[in-house]
């Protein structure tokens, strides 16, 4: 169990409701609709996949959710209606701040708490030393591998005890066979902690093998084209990957897609 | 190596004959020359004026210049405002606006540094704003979801993520304030290495004038060094160069 040093009540996950949710931006090039009317409700603990092509609107959508964009209508509203619950993101490029060691970045997020430096070290080093990570706690974020960067981001998001962990693309730069051993990782920890999880993904398999649901976007406008419930039972293994079901539902939904992300690379049909 | 080869042939060349002593001394004179200002205790009177005027004046422009910096790199409406302005005023030659300082702050050491810190602002004020317009977007939004108030972004995304572009602005900074120090110093100073130069030279104290280029070198030589070892102490997360 991954445990913080503070005596803290654990907060229980938080389920989202989002309603009405669209988003239009103002550019150079006149205004674009990222997201139409985006109605969505994530309940507290469940793992959701945002799937689609690119431009889609699915990192958009999850910033909005995180706070960070504001959406031009509708709502994104947290249970038990606090307007700043405690959201934390897993970026794509991890985010390390590179002039802080990787114990200091991993204790950033308990700094808003007011929690002093050698606590927020303690606990910081407490986690990374659960993950394997503890003799890298002194290193600068260079010196470090791509795998190491991004989990090194997920500790840091973990140690802010969030209600809902926001993941954009989280794995999508590292190789493919760190992803695997990464994506079995995050599943694990996940298990353990059962955070509300929304995570954002091009990579139809992986959103498969995660998520208890997949949503599918498709772009320009992005909106929600189709849900897809993930039944396979829990703890899931990566020799999952090759069950029927997985690769009928993966196939499924890229055929569904298929055509928009043809259309956007111009490729003639 | 090939320095002291050429001083030798200096020398030699000075005793054969070969190469005008008046104009261009040997080295030993040189040498001799040092130790007499020296022990006289007019090089450090010199030195220690230049090196005054130089801090203040860098600590002046560049405080101002970092602060500008900082501002507009981090507003919009700022840099708005004042990236015509900077532009306007920076390719004026710093040194060419001495007499009009004069007008205003008289004869004497202020009007030095009011020009000596218009040189440094520049440098300063621009890469203080393009070091804060790198840093990666995502910092910011990692600072916000932690809920981060304005002064840890500060402290903890800015300034840090600023920092190799500033330290390499006050390099800059150090380098054109010595410049325009020692340049406005042959002007409109008695004290200093700029007026030191300008005096042996219209005494014809040649080798004095060298003695004041060596010193001039060895200052920002020393100003560069400092700045080296700043930037260790202080950037300590900066790769080193693989070569």
């Amino acid at each position: 169990m991954i445990t913080n040093v503070e005596a803290k009540a654990r907060p229980r996950p938080t389920g989202i409701q989002i309603d009405g949710v669209a988003k239009t931006f103002s550019g150079r090039r006149g205004t674009v609709a990222a997201l139409v009317d985006i109605q969505l409700r994530v309940e507290p603990g469940e793992f959701v996949c945002l799937v689609g092509p690119s431009g889609c609107g699915k990192s958009t959508l999850l910033r909005i959710i995180a706070g960070l964009v504001e959406p031009t209508r509708g709502s994104v509203r947290f249970d038990r209606n606090e307007s700043q619950p405690r959201v934390a993101m897993v970026p794509q490029d991890h985010g390390l701040f590179p002039w802080m060691t990787l114990v200091d970045n991993v204790a950033f997020g308990l700094e808003a708490d007011g929690v002093g430096k050698n606590q927020r070290r303690q606990s910081a080093k407490g986690l990374l030393d659960q993950l394997g990570l503890g003799e890298f706690a002194t290193a600068y974020p260079h010196e470090l591998s791509g795998g190491m960067q991004q989990r090194g981001a997920i500790a840091r998001a973990l140690l802010s005890d969030p209600r809902v962990l926001l993941m954009d693309e989280p794995f999508s730069a590292l190789d493919a066979q760190s992803k695997l051993a990464l994506q079995d990782e995050l599943q694990r920890l996940w298990g353990e902690l059962g955070q509300t999880v929304v995570y954002v993904t091009h990579d139809i398999e992986e959103a498969v093998m995660l998520g208890d649901r997949v949503l599918v976007m498709s772009g320009r406008p992005g909106h929600i084209d189709q849900e897809v419930t993930v039944l396979l039972p829990r703890p899931r293994d990566l020799s999952d990957r090759s069950d029927p079901e997985v690769k009928a539902k993966a196939w499924s939904i890229w055929k569904s897609i298929e055509g928009q992300v043809r259309q956007n690379l111009h490729i003639p049909s | 190596m090939i320095a002291l080869g050429i001083l030798a042939l200096w020398e030699m060349g000075v005793r054969v004959g070969a190469i005008d002593a008046l104009h261009f001394p040997p080295p030993t004179t040189i040498a001799r020359t040092v130790g007499r200002l020296l022990a006289g205790g007019q090089l450090q009177d010199h030195i220690l004026a230049t090196l005054i005027r130089v801090a203040w004046g860098v600590g002046i422009g560049g405080t101002l210049g970092l602060g500008l910096g900082l501002a507009m790199g981090r507003s919009r409406r700022w840099r708005a405002a004042l990236d015509p302005v900077v532009g306007a005023l920076h390719p004026l030659p710093k040194i060419a606006i001495l007499p009009l300082i004069m007008v205003l702050f008289g004869i004497g050491d202020l009007t030095l540094v009011v020009v000596i810190a218009a040189g440094s602002f520049f440098p300063m004020v621009i890469n203080t704003a393009a070091g804060v317009a790198q840093i990666n977007p995502i910092h910011f939004d990692i600072a916000r979801i932690h809920r981060a108030t304005k002064m840890r972004v500060m402290r903890r995304v800015v300034l840090p993520g600023a920092a190799p572009s500033v330290l390499a602005g006050l390099r800059l900074a150090l380098n054109t304030a010595l410049l325009i120090t020692v340049a406005v110093e042959m002007v409109a100073a008695r004290r200093g290495l700029g007026a030191m130069i300008w005096m042996s030279w219209i005494t014809l104290r040649t080798e004095e004038i060298y003695v004041a280029l060596l010193a001039t070198v060895v200052f920002g030589l020393a100003v560069n060094l400092a700045l080296s070892l700043l930037a260790r102490y202080a950037l300590p997360w900066q790769r080193e160069e693989t070569t």
